[in-house]
């Protein structure tokens, strides 16, 4: 059994955190952390702006760094257009982004989170990704130390992966974990679009997390995860943002 | 000599060892349907251009060591531009498919 850590006071300690990075725990969840009536206006404000989407082909508000890991310019460009659109989207809710910040900020006590910039510019907030029915997300790690090296935020020690669930769908759309760490040798069972052969699941332990709206799911995303197939006819809309752990510095990066 | 060839074919696979400043070994693990060459389970890159994160576009200041770091063991994607004499493959390389969901 791998299982994971349910908060429902929405306070989390570094122990809690310490457990997920070094894989005793599968991840924490901290139910009800985000008002659903916010989570709901802010699925209307969507709905409403006609925004126009980073990438069309895999329907996401904000850029992602590892789909720019070569391409600086234009992530930071995207990054400050999308800081716009977020300010505009919670400008009538509380900031689930400072929300996250701050929970996370608790929970390393002896540590500063930083707004980090990169030649005076801001790494995105967070991005807002809206899955539709079929849509599936592939067996993956998120590591930007390997894949993001000509980014500051590569240089940490550990990273964490913040998903609060905005809007879930009626059925699959889950997230779920594997207790198998990414390692370089695993490249060479990658797919050639995104993620890794479903092979390296086999007969490794797992966790299915069933997130409602509102939830907050906090993982060590270095660990293998993927995304079950959306089978509802709602779409699964989540805001995703990464923290990177510096330890010598004690500080603390976000970005997406 | 190089022997030019107008192919646009594409194959994944592995950095497995660095040969010279330019070029390396790869194990070839998946191939573009409708490539216009057959390709052997381990081919020589000779390097054209590169998209690589961590290395500099200017070629006068690759090293094998900088290479090693960026290719060995690491999933690359070759658009194969034409073929050497000797028979490697002249090609972009760039990492692949790192995010994209």
């Amino acid at each position: 059994m791998w299982n994971s850590i349910i908060i429902t006071n929405n306070k989390i300690q570094n122990k809690d955190i310490k457990k997920i990075i070094n894989g005793k725990n599968s991840s924490i969840v901290i139910r009800n952390f985000y008002e659903k009536q916010n989570c709901r206006k802010i699925i209307n404000k969507l709905s409403s702006m006609n925004l126009k989407n980073d990438s069309k082909k895999f329907n996401h508000i904000g850029p992602f760094l590892m789909n720019y890991t070569t391409k600086k310019n234009e992530y930071f460009q995207n990054a400050e257009k999308a800081n716009n659109v977020f300010r505009k989207i919670f400008e009538n809710v509380e900031n689930p982004v400072n929300k996250i910040k701050s929970v996370i900020s608790k929970s390393f006590p002896d540590h500063t989170i930083l707004k980090i910039k990169e030649n005076k510019q801001d790494y995105a907030a967070c991005t807002i990704r809206r899955h539709v029915k079929g849509k599936e997300v592939n067996l993956h790690k998120d590591n930007v130390q390997y894949e993001g090296t000509e980014y500051s935020v590569s240089k940490i020690n550990n990273q964490l992966s913040c998903i609060l669930h905005l809007q879930e769908t009626e059925k699959g759309g889950n997230l779920s974990i594997y207790k198998k760490q990414w390692e370089r040798n695993l490249e060479k069972f990658r797919e050639i679009e995104f993620g890794y052969s479903n092979f390296l699941k086999n007969d490794i332990v797992g966790d299915t997390i069933k997130s409602k709206v509102g939830d907050l799911v906090i993982i060590n995303p270095n660990y293998l995860h993927e995304v079950t197939k959306i089978q509802g006819n709602s779409d699964r809309i989540t805001l995703g943002m990464f923290f990177g752990i510096q330890n010598k510095t004690k500080k603390i990066f976000s970005w997406v | 000599m190089i022997e030019a060839k107008n192919m646009t074919d594409i194959i994944w696979g592995n950095g497995t060892k660095i040969i010279s400043t330019i070029s390396f070994e790869m194990n070839v693990t998946h191939r573009k349907d409708g490539n216009s060459d057959k390709y052997n389970d381990v081919e020589k890159i000779t390097i054209s251009d590169v998209d690589l994160p961590g290395l500099t576009d200017n070629k006068s200041e690759w090293t094998t060591e900088s290479l090693q770091k960026v290719i060995v063991n690491a999933f690359l994607k070759c658009e194969i531009n034409s073929k050497t004499q000797e028979g490697n493959l002249i090609a972009k390389v760039s990492h692949s498919g790192a995010a994209g969901y």
